[in-house]
């Protein structure tokens, strides 16, 4: 993989992960991308136990997140950012590997946010910067900081940091427990790396058992050819092409990501159609990746990732079938928020394969009550889970349905918002759905759409919506 | 033999919109077209871009050592792509910004030759403007950060700005008489030739390849500046022209300190070195830049005391310019107005002795333009110490 901002050196079983982006180690779209890959890679090595987290020279681990990025770059770009940056710092969070942040020097921002969600937090001695300055440039940390932050110090501190947007020196972070040790500076990086191995040293020799090495597949990032993109009047559609098991569903999986990624920065895109029509994630023999899938737990935890995605995607994201779907598909269809399915009369008795111990399916209880493992095609369509295509062309059929929701016929932010309030509300505590939802309308009222849209109706007239 | 310029236009889209705001802030461009070849024959102009070859095709220091110069935006990532655009719009508005400040005053010349220098100063800088739409607008690549709109974005808000929202604030002060127009030439356009030339290593190929034209021109800025400042200069040792000396001194003491502050903090410039945008430290290229305005002030000082007793000798002459300095430049300290910095850690006086904060707008009357207290930039930061005081 080529290293741009990441510079990764493995030390037995710690791999340290170094931020190059002079001169403050600011984190850019470009960044968080490497480290995203880099730390795919290193998770499926199973030999690699831990993870330490470094900026390059004596002067910054991270100035958090690049300004001038967000100065330069539109609204929309921005927002798309901070969400994608979320996603990767939950990712990592989530690891099963211990991470640990070697803090080098000034640590501000969105670069403390990555530092906190790491299992321990080292830093030199010396007269820098820690804190949250967000509040100053009127914002608040928004990748997780003021979450993380109240749960390892205590909301009351949290409070005072986070709203003064004061920074704290590396012995007063240490006693409100916002770092665990602080070392002095001769050798620092060599002390914190020993810490590291120390730690790694404990962790149980098959702790990652069942972790199959995919280091290789994302290191060579084979993903060339393995989905095609186009943009069809404001949708994106993405069709997967691979059809052997010569190809790893690992790569699929990535190019796909690369896929909605891109999709999802670029503001001229409303909705989004996956194509499974002339390609799988993994063969279609639903047998095989069945029994892939569950030994290899690894493979799992990124498509779930990655289906994540799709479920906090902004937009809808519809997915095109015409065959019985494996289990890595099914996981997929569960994320999507339409699913159209053409059906002749020999598929319609064919049987899915439900995954009954899939988190996702809780979105669909009230559809799919009582279901067995396995359903017809037809009982899912009468379900209402699928939608059934009639058309010679289901793909231009899809397409076409998706419309509705694509300027100038559909508020695209306005039905983003809901389908977020809807899917990501769900998944927390009722009061938390509520504050969302509020949050979200509060955006949207001040949004052109939505003027658009009142006025259209007062004037009785077909609202244009322009997707702003 | 010197290689020809390769000439090109931008989008239609742009090109009109320049032409647009050329129409609204630079009238009088038509009045220079009319004159242009009484006052320069042997100079062409045309609103377009220019490149020339660059010095070297390889970077030549930083990360990207060695690499083959870029040649499309999408090679740049991370900061490198957002500061490469950061120092684009930069140069693009200190460009635009100078017109919209000499179009008040340019009237008011001393000399029909000095108004026309002013005016072609201002064409000019309006291609180099130009080219900055060209290198933002020629390359469709600058979208792969994502936001397809980004150049366009910067290049509407370029299009909108004026007096007082420029990037830098040496670009948002107006201009109360055509001293100020000549003052300038010679202080800050001796900026713009320390950037365009340290950007002629510039890692991104279209922006290395533009320099080359655009300091050819920036010579004649100067060489305005440095001519009827000092005809200014000597006009007033004998008590003619429209200045005193001390007029002159008082327009340096407003233009050198915004000089200083187009370069950035001292500290800073690493990251211009590492990705190769600039071939200088800030610190460098601002001790580059004193020792070259100390010549220039040296050249006045010698002009006036010629002026006052034209028998004297070469040598004498060099001596008394040394001994009796009649226009000084102040300490690097004075008058410092960054953004992020204390305001009260900015009191200092010609000399560099720091002075109270009460005193200090006081102490600024008696050294600085009566009209240049007047301007929305000094009332502001006059402003700012009133809060002070009022807290």
């Amino acid at each position: 993989m080529e290293s741009q901002f990441i510079n990764c050196v493995i030390h037995d079983e710690v791999a340290v992960l170094e931020l190059d982006d002079p001169s403050a180690n600011t984190l850019t779209y470009h960044l968080l991308r490497e480290l995203e890959d880099r730390f795919l890679c290193l998770e499926g090595n199973p030999n690699i136990k831990g993870i330490m987290f470094t900026g390059k020279g004596e002067k910054f681990f991270s100035g958090g997140v690049n300004i001038g990025m967000l100065l330069t770059a539109g609204e929309k770009h921005n927002s798309h950012f901070i969400l994608y940056a979320a996603e990767v710092l939950d990712y990592i969070q989530s690891s099963e590997k211990f991470v640990v942040a070697a803090i080098n020097g000034n640590i501000t921002g969105g670069g403390l946010e990555l530092a906190l969600i790491s299992d321990h937090r080292l830093s030199v001695e010396g007269d820098y910067n820690i804190g949250f300055p967000e509040v100053r440039l009127g914002v608040i940390p928004g990748m997780g900081g003021t979450q993380r932050l109240s749960r390892l110090v205590g909301p009351q501190v949290a409070l005072e940091l986070i709203t003064k947007g004061e920074f704290v020196s590396p012995k007063n972070a240490k006693k409100i427990g916002l770092v665990d040790k602080v070392f002095k500076q001769e050798n620092f990086k060599e002390r914190a790396l020993e810490y590291a191995q120390y730690v790694a040293r404990n962790v149980p020799a098959n702790h990652y058992k069942g972790y199959e090495a995919y280091d290789e597949i994302a290191a060579q990032q084979v993903v060339d050819g393995l989905v095609t993109t186009e943009i069809f009047n404001g949708i994106g559609s993405i069709k997967l092409t691979a059809k052997t098991f010569d190809t790893h569903p690992m790569s699929v999986l990535i190019a796909m990501n690369d896929a909605l990624l891109s999709f999802r920065i670029d503001e001229d895109i409303h909705a989004v159609l996956i194509d499974l029509n002339d390609g799988a994630i993994n063969g279609v023999d639903t047998e095989h990746s069945l029994a892939e899938s569950k030994c290899c737990p690894l493979l799992m935890r990124y498509a779930r990732h990655v289906f994540s995605r799709i479920d906090g995607y902004p937009r809808i994201v519809g997915l095109y079938s015409q065959r019985i779907l494996n289990d890595l598909e099914f996981e997929l269809a569960l994320a999507c928020d339409y699913r159209f399915v053409k059906i002749d009369d020999q598929l319609a008795n064919d049987k899915q394969t439900l995954n009954q111990d899939s988190p996702s399916l809780a979105r669909f209880e009230k559809i799919l009550p009582n279901k067995t493992d396995e359903c017809p095609l037809n009982e899912l369509v009468e379900s209402g889970f699928y939608t059934s295509v009639h058309s010679s062309d289901g793909v231009a059929w899809a397409l076409d349905w998706l419309h509705q929701f694509v300027p100038p016929m559909g508020a695209g932010q306005a039905i983003g918002y809901a389908k977020l309030s809807i899917t990501r509300g769900y998944q927390g505590p009722l009061s938390a759905g509520l504050m969302l939802e509020r949050h979200l309308q509060e955006q949207l009222f001040v949004a052109q759409d939505a003027k658009e849209g009142m006025s259209a109706y007062v004037e009785k007239r077909t609202p244009n919506f322009c997707g702003a | 033999m010197a290689i020809k310029d390769h000439i090109e236009l931008i989008v239609p889209r742009y090109h009109n919109a320049i032409e647009d705001w050329q129409n609204k802030n630079f009238p009088d461009i038509n009045l220079l077209k009319k004159y242009w070849h009484k006052h320069f024959p042997d100079e062409e102009y045309q609103l377009c871009a220019r490149t020339n070859t660059i010095k070297n095709e390889l970077i030549i220091q930083g990360k990207h050592a060695g690499h083959k110069k870029f040649t499309r935006a999408r090679e740049m990532k991370g900061s490198m792509l957002y500061q490469a655009l950061r120092i684009i719009k930069a140069q693009c508005s200190t460009e635009l910004g100078s017109i919209q400040q000499h179009a008040d005053t340019v009237d008011s010349s001393v000399s029909d030759y000095a108004k026309f220098s002013v005016l072609r100063i201002m064409a000019e800088e309006l291609r180099h403007a130009y080219q900055m739409f060209w290198v933002l607008s020629h390359d469709p690549t600058w979208a792969s950060t994502g936001d397809k709109k980004i150049s366009n974005n910067i290049m509407e808000e370029l299009l909108s700005m004026g007096t007082g929202s420029h990037v830098l604030d040496a670009f948002n002060i107006e201009f109360t008489d055509s001293l100020d127009n000549i003052t300038f030439a010679a202080l800050i356009d001796r900026v713009g030739k320390f950037q365009l030339s340290m950007q002629e290593e510039f890692a991104y190929s279209p922006m290395s390849a533009s320099m080359k034209p655009m300091l050819r021109e920036e010579a004649f800025h100067l060489k305005t500046g440095w001519t009827v400042l000092k005809e200014i200069c000597e006009q007033a040792a004998l008590g003619e022209g429209k200045w005193t000396l001390d007029d002159v001194q008082r327009k340096i003491n407003v233009w050198y300190p915004r000089a200083l502050e187009m370069f950035g903090s001292e500290e800073g410039g690493e990251s211009n070195i590492q990705f190769c945008f600039k071939t200088s430290t800030n610190k460098e290229a601002i001790e580059g830049y004193i020792n070259e305005v100390e010549w220039l002030m040296s050249s006045f000082n010698t002009a006036i005391h010629k002026a006052r007793d034209p028998s004297l000798s070469k040598e004498a002459l060099r001596k008394l310019s040394q001994e009796d300095r009649v226009l000084t430049l102040p300490s690097a300290k004075f008058l410092r107005i960054r953004s992020g910095e204390l305001i009260q850690d900015s009191t200092y006086d010609l000399d560099g002795k720091k002075i109270k904060l009460e005193k200090y707008i006081d102490y600024l009357k008696t050294v600085l333009p009566e009209k240049f207290m007047g301007t929305k930039f000094f009332t502001d930061y006059a402003s700012r110490f009133n809060q002070i005081k009022a807290a």
